[in-house]
């Protein structure tokens, strides 16, 4: 299954507009309120996260078992672009997870200490040859071209489990995990894409279009859209490109959209230049059926730069299975999460890419948890592949991690309104999640990720 | 029909924001000479401060934008053209270019600073609740209105203004004769400062009009005027009304290319780069006069000498024969930079230094490189080294065609054009077939790129490339330096110094610019390829026009005819910015903000810092002794940090201060040796009398006498 991506197009020195693409997941979801025991953060032992007990502990841990693992310590790298992006909400989940564990007596009494691995963009290899000599694994991180740092990665041996991936050669290789699990080869937003055609809107599914940024992972998702949408029962009449560096004007977009007679968009690019493309379709008073404002817009931004125009039409943006922030007051592991950001990062802000490398650092801590003293990368890595109904307490849907490679079985949706986004009505059969995504599998060729083999590994050099 | 008709309205009101923005690059380009590349940085600037008003800090809009157009953008522009140009106005075109590109990189990078790009920040439209004006099946707003309505104003403004009073009559007069105008009692700073005053409001207008649509994001708004430099140029960089004319050509160009293109894989990218590539056109369709009147002279260019040039080289090598054995695996990467980039840099020398002809595309030419070696050489075959310099001279020369008609400004927005096109269309390609050639570049992504094989011995740990591209950096420095002594390069100063003269004797323009566009791109194109070896993988966006700005930047402030200026630009781009940048946040935003502030330093110190760096080491050369102590010394330093007695980085700092000290004593030495002498020292009519006749004194004579 695959995560969400975040593209990167560098259109200046200075200028990096990061588009992303939503993400996805599967599972079935035994995850909603109901299932869950009353455990909020207070009544819980300090290691308990939602429903996960023991997350983390004390203990007496003796020995070196595996590089980046010491009697008192474990070093894991977190990777980010914040050098470049200066977002840092990577760094603030590491950090607020990483204190709340370490509080809670860290793993079997090792302290995590979290490298950021700071890629700016361009320096993803650098950053992995220094995490491959330093670090034990990579968790709840990512950078936008990522592609870079995965032959070393591979070549070190080292277990990464991302809060994002983004290019082709990197989502899916060997060695990765991805918490939410979203396979490669299939199509993330089947499930929504089948909703919003045969549900929700199915006059729109006529005239569906496409407009991406033109970075080229962008394209690639570009095109992966299209197939997608076709095969979920939808014609695709409109498919463009905008320029990364940025649209002076969208009215030419607008009204070809309009002339086009486009009902349904799905836009893959960066939240501010939709912001920007709704007023004007709002001016000309064009109004579509619904937009696919991809999960990059789910965030307090979108609504500001918007406005108004968000009430024009329905916007969406599918979470793939990530709990949604509204949904915090129900789900006691989200009231947990806001509880630890109040203590740890108090300025920081929860985002969706925050909660998945929430995810992420849970399935690490509770795989690492697991292997008791002798933490190895074997033990780390087949401990996480044998959760079958892996939640991260309740963060999220529930997925089977034990399949690298399988398609998406549960979506949820959220829709933007101009006081922030509210949980849309997708008819969710499984908690805060609907589990009845077709499995829509990609034929197209978009590259492949990278495996063990290219690099003249094989999993059982991994120690 | 319809259709035709909405988008001909659609493109319209895209044009109104070109023309706004165009007719300021206009009137500062027709009255101080300088073409502004920090025009949309100014306008960014301006819409950022005007959000920080209203939106910021609460104040009425009609007071912010009073403040912001009649206080700010006046005091900004004079600001410029007080600390900025006055300085330089009798340095050269690429001097002058290059203090509005460091402008433009500063501001971006200080308003990323100042504003946090992750904040979301929104300026209202005006008229924002104001029903929108139906013509037929097009809509307009009335935000849309009342841009046009600005355009037109502008337009009566400025025709006023220069036509129908004295202020006016003076700028127009000081595009023809700056001297003349002073000498009629005209004051040609004030015209300056009336041109930079209207110039950064009108960009301040534009900036305020355009932010609402785009949303404020400091390098968006800063680079979207592309399209507005096609307008100026079918103004031919003088005629307003021309240039309004062609940004409503290239307004209904974009329009109608978005509603009548058709969609596959190949042309989406051909719409994104149609105002560069209109731009590139209209540069070479409109006769263009001859540019502003040269009251700037000729700086000469040094000549290495041979045993300079070989120490040189040899001390390159040596650096990178030290560097590579003290560094770890990634930082190898990260400083190999300084090789493969000093590479790049090495090309502005012939091609800028000594030919004058400035490009901004010579990072695109070693992404071509790259592309092309990352492809030929998969296998690290190394006959695809000399290809994809090949082929990337062959690009240059493509370019070297149009220049053949272009100087100077022109020149360098066509470069620019050129770069643009590479990145929005070429480089994001998928592999295409010409002729049956099968041409991949960036395969739309990202390429592997594989070290090379040297006679079976295959280069592929980072030590090993960097001592590969110390080497090549070492070589193409000797090159150009037996360039620069060798017959090609005087006709190269020749055609610098006066393009006609070198016709009038014999000289073959096509051939010589061909040849050394040609020449620099092939350089350019081996330090890509050698760049690509090192990072293993390379994409599209690590060669765009932007990346390459602090390059060219910095390649000025080095000194663009020394020939060390190659290892400077390396080993301050890739050396120096890293491990400033290594120390924390406030460190970043200080390195993005350095390239502008070198820049701009420029104006003290026009010969570059290469000339300068060499004179002050000129004594430590001469004096053998201490020379022989340092080399002692940092070998010391070498074996003992090899044998892990000292730490890598206490090593580069202690080698750093010998190297500085040595300096330091060697010219404290040699001052104090030329002060005892002048103490000592006879008048002139008693040289040879009272003391010895020495063998300069002939030439400080003829020189007295020449220069009295």
């Amino acid at each position: 299954m695959r995560p969400r991506r975040t593209v990167a197009a560098v259109a200046a020195v200075a200028a990096v507009t990061v588009f992303a693409a939503g993400c996805g997941r599967s599972g079935g979801g035994e995850l909603g309120a109901e299932d869950t025991p009353a455990t909020a953060a207070a009544e819980a032992a300090a290691g308990d996260f939602g429903t996960l007990r023991d997350v983390c502990g004390p203990g007496d841990p003796k020995g070196v078992p595996a590089q980046g693992v010491t009697a008192s310590e474990i070093s894991v790298g977190t990777f980010s672009d914040v050098g470049f992006t200066k977002n840092s909400e990577f760094d603030d989940a590491a950090k607020v997870f990483t204190e709340w564990c370490n509080a809670a007596g860290g793993i079997n009494g090792r302290e995590i200490k979290y490298n950021l691995r700071d890629s700016k963009i361009f320096e993803t290899r650098q950053r992995m040859i220094e995490s491959c000599r330093e670090d034990f694994a990579i968790v709840g991180g990512g950078s936008a071209l990522d592609a870079g740092g995965v032959e070393e990665r591979l070549k070190c041996l080292l277990p990464d489990i991302p809060a994002q991936t983004s290019q082709v050669e990197n989502l899916g290789s060997d060695l990765q995990i991805d918490a939410i699990g979203a396979g490669h080869s299939f199509a993330r937003y089947a499930g929504y894409y089948t909703w919003l055609l045969k549900e929700a809107h199915p006059a729109s599914a006529s005239a569906v279009g496409v407009i991406a940024g033109d970075s080229p992972v962008t394209k690639v998702i570009g095109d992966q859209t299209v197939e997608a949408l076709q095969k979920t029962g939808g014609t695709v009449v409109y498919q463009d490109l905008y320029p990364a560096a940025g649209v002076s004007d969208w009215t030419p977009y607008a009204q070809a959209l309009k002339s086009k007679g486009v009902k349904g968009l799905v836009f893959q690019g960066d939240f501010r230049s939709l912001a920007s493309l709704e007023q004007v379709l709002k001016a000309i008073d064009y109004k579509l059926d619904w937009i696919d404002a991809n999960s990059n817009a789910y965030g307090t931004n979108f609504a500001e730069l918007a406005g108004d125009a968000i009430d024009f039409q329905p916007n969406y943006a599918d979470l793939s299975g990530v709990a949604p922030l509204e949904a915090a007051d129900d789900i006691p592991a989200l009231e947990q999460v806001e509880e630890l950001y109040e203590e740890y990062a108090p300025d920081a802000e929860i985002t969706f890419p925050a909660l998945r490398a929430f995810s992420a650092w849970l399935l690490f801590a509770t795989s690492a948890s697991e292997c008791g003293d002798d933490l190895t990368r074997t033990c780390l890595y087949e401990t996480a592949r044998e959760q079958n109904d892996w939640t991260a307490g309740g963060l999220q849907a529930e997925v089977d991690i034990t399949e690298a490679d399988a398609p998406l079985k549960c979506f949820n949706v959220v829709q933007a309104t101009p006081d922030g986004w509210e949980i849309a009505d997708f008819e969710p059969d499984e908690g805060a999640f609907r589990c009845d995504a077709p499995e829509v599998r990609y034929t197209g060729d978009y590259g492949s990720p990278l495996t063990l083999a290219s690099v003249g590994k094989s999993l059982s050099d991994l120690q | 029909m319809e259709q035709l008709f909405t988008f001909g309205i659609v493109g319209l009101s895209t044009a109104a924001i070109y023309a706004i923005i165009g007719s300021g690059l206009v009137l500062t380009y027709t009255t101080t000479g300088v073409f502004n590349f920090a025009h949309g940085a100014a306008g960014m600037m301006a819409a950022f401060a005007y959000w920080q008003l209203t939106e910021g800090w609460g104040l009425p809009v009609p007071l912010a934008l009073v403040l912001v157009l009649v206080v700010l953008a006046p005091a900004f522009g004079l600001l410029v053209e007080r600390v900025v140009l006055r300085p330089i106005q009798g340095l050269g075109d690429a001097e002058r270019l290059v203090m509005t590109v460091a402008m433009l990189s500063g501001l971006i990078a200080a308003a990323r600073w100042i504003w946090d790009p992750n904040e979301a920040r929104s300026l209202p439209r005006f008229f924002e609740n104001t029903d929108a004006i139906d013509i037929g099946p097009a809509t307009i707003t009335w935000h849309q209105a009342l841009t046009m309505i600005v355009a037109v104003a502008v337009a009566i403004g400025l025709r006023i203004l220069l036509y129908g009073t004295r202020i006016g009559a003076e700028m127009r007069a000081s595009v023809d004769d700056r001297a003349l105008v002073g000498l009629t009692g005209a004051n040609p700073v004030r015209s300056n400062q009336v041109a930079w005053i209207l110039g950064t409001q009108l960009a301040a207008v534009g900036g305020i009009l355009i932010a609402p649509a785009v949303s404020l994001d400091a390098s968006q708004l800063s680079l979207l005027i592309v399209s507005a430099y096609t307008a100026a140029i079918f103004g031919r960089l003088r005629s307003l009304p021309l240039t309004f004319l062609g940004a409503v050509v290239v307004g209904c160009l974009e329009s109608y290319l978005t509603g009548y293109l058709p969609q596959n894989d190949y042309l989406p990218g051909l719409r994104l780069a149609a105002p560069a590539l209109l731009l590139f056109l209209s540069l070479l369709v409109f006769p263009h006069r001859r540019l502003r009147g040269r009251d700037t002279k000729a700086r000469p260019v040094p000549t290495p000498s041979l045993q300079g040039a070989l120490l040189f080289a040899g001390g390159v090598v040596v650096f990178g024969l030290v560097l590579a054995s003290l560094l770890g695996e990634g930082d190898l990467i990260t400083y190999g930079q300084i090789f493969s980039f000093g590479v790049i840099a090495l090309s502005y020398v012939p091609l800028a230094g000594y030919a004058g002809q400035i490009s901004l595309c010579q990072l695109s030419m070693a992404g071509i490189g790259a592309a092309v070696w990352a492809h030929a050489g998969a296998d690290g075959q190394l006959w695809a080294l000399p290809l994809a310099v090949a082929i990337a001279g062959a690009a240059g020369a493509l370019i070297a065609l149009p220049a053949l008609r272009l100087s100077g400004v022109y020149l360098a927005l066509g470069t620019t054009a050129f770069a643009v096109i590479l990145d929005r269309w070429i480089f994001t390609l998928p592999s295409f077939e010409v002729l049956g050639l099968n041409i991949a570049l960036f395969d739309g992504g990202t390429v592997d790129v594989a070290g090379p094989s040297l006679f079976g011995w295959r280069l592929d740990d980072g030590s090993e490339l960097m001592v590969f591209a110390a080497i090549w950096l070492a070589l193409g420095s000797l090159a150009i330096a037996m360039l620069r002594r060798g017959r090609f390069g005087r006709q190269l100063i020749a055609l610098r110094d006066s393009e006609a003269a070198y016709a009038t004797l014999g000289g073959n323009l096509l051939l010589s610019k061909v040849a050394v566009f040609a020449l620099s791109a092939g350089i350019a194109g081996l330090g890509g390829a050698l760049y690509g070896m090192q990072q293993r993988s390379v994409t599209a966006e690590q060669f765009g026009l932007v990346a390459g700005l602090p390059l060219f930047l910095v390649a000025v402030v080095g000194g663009l005819t020394a020939v060390g200026n190659g290892l400077f630009t390396g080993v301050a781009v890739g050396g120096s910015f890293p491990v400033i940048s290594a120390a924390g946040a406030f460190a970043q935003n200080i390195t993005s903000v350095l390239p502008a502030l070198a820049g701009l330093g420029l104006a003290r110190n026009p010969d570059g810092a290469v000339p300068e760096i060499r004179s002050g080491y000129e004594p430590l050369g001469r004096n053998k002794p201490v020379l022989g102590g340092l080399i002692v010394a940092l070998a010391a330093l070498w074996v003992a940090q090899l044998q892990d007695v000292l730490d890598g980085w206490l090593t580069f700092g202690l080698a750093l201060l010998l190297i500085v000290a040595a300096q330091v004593a060697a010219s404290a030495l040699e001052q104090a040796r030329t002060a005892r002498s002048t103490e000592t020292d006879v008048p002139v009519e008693w040289w040879g009398v009272r003391r010895e006749w020495r063998r300069e004194d002939e030439e400080v004579l003829a020189r007295g006498i020449a220069g009295g």
